[in-house]
């Protein structure tokens, strides 16, 4: 199991850059990149920081899918 | 201009410039000759010759490149696209980073593999020593100029994670640096810290199996063996002692 996200589409939708969304959550934008990409999987706060913003559940934004072999 | 940085440029301007007076008329010369005059020497006559020119071909190739790359560094892009996780300005500058340090470990080398050989030329003792001493200085003031230039330009680029070039208390500038990593930035930190510590092992403890085959082989070299043994166990030791600071530290 992996942790996947949709915080690329939920943050298009928003129209904001990763610059943008990652000032607003108070993180580098080089953490924003990591989530995206899936290589970072990020704290309960960035998790709830980003709830709020994009006014979803965390599990709507964050959620486990099986691994591809 | 600020008087700190005046006094240290003018001082580096002296060493440059005696540096390169003494590497011309030492390091090209073959040696004061009956007149007191020196001759120049186009060819190899001791094996540091190949040895001096091995490193100053890599010092010279690496100054070349950190000039060139801080000629071109403003014109790289300071925006990432989402994709990437640094802009090119930020990948340029890391790289000239690499480039300057590498520069200046080059030009240590230079003078320890120098020292090491005018021991064995002893006739020539007096002026190898010399000149390796100016040119080593010389090289290790010039790759210093430059990585205190790429560390200036990174605080441009990145002035969230600033350091401060004339701090003299280089544990306090790394703990304000520490406290100012977001999360994900600390575990970067904490992993490029974990490979460094585990390249340096390997390498020392390679470097230890050469030398030991060597003093089997060739010739004793108890004290390199032991210089090395000490300097991985000190390795290991400090790593693992600062490592357990850092998990007492921890709040869960």
């Amino acid at each position: 199991m992996r942790l996947a996200n949709r915080v690329r589409e939920l943050r298009a939708r928003f129209r904001l850059s990763q610059h943008e969304l990652a000032e607003q959550i108070e993180v580098s934008r080089q953490t924003i990149a990591l989530i995206e990409r899936g290589d970072y999987s990020p704290s309960v706060v960035i998790a709830l920081k980003m709830a709020q913003l994009f006014k979803e559940p965390v599990e709507m934004i964050f959620y486990l899918e099986e691994e591809q072999q | 201009m600020n008087k700190k940085i005046k006094y240290w440029l003018v001082t580096l301007a002296f060493i440059l410039v005696g540096g390169s007076i003494g590497f011309l008329f030492g390091y090209l010369s073959e040696g004061k000759s009956s007149d007191g005059w020196f001759s120049l020497k186009w060819y190899v006559v001791f094996p540091y010759d190949v040895v001096f020119f091995l490193l100053a071909g890599a010092c010279l190739v690496l100054l070349v490149l950190v000039l060139r790359g801080l000629q071109t560094l403003n014109r790289q892009s300071h925006e990432a696209v989402d994709e990437e996780l640094y802009s090119p300005a930020e990948q340029a500058v890391s790289k000239l980073f690499m480039q300057a340090t590498l520069l200046q470990s080059i030009a240590t080398l230079w003078l320890f593999a120098g020292a090491s050989y005018s021991f064995e030329v002893s006739e020539n003792y007096e002026r190898i020593v010399g000149v390796l001493l100016i040119s080593s200085v010389v090289l290790t003031g010039v790759g210093w100029i430059l990585s205190r230039k790429v560390t200036k330009q990174m605080n441009e680029l990145v002035p969230r994670l600033a350091v401060d070039l004339y701090d003299t208390n280089p544990q306090k500038q790394y703990n304000d640096l520490v406290q100012r990593l977001d999360e994900s930035e600390k575990l970067q930190m904490y992993k490029a810290g974990f490979v460094t510590m585990r390249w340096m092992l390997t390498l020392l403890y390679i470097l230890l199996f050469v030398i030991f085959i060597y003093s089997l082989l060739v010739e004793s070299q108890i004290n390199l063996l032991l210089v090395v043994g000490l300097l991985a166990i000190a390795n290991q030791t400090f790593y693992f002692v600062v490592a357990n600071q850092q998990t007492k530290k921890r709040r869960f």
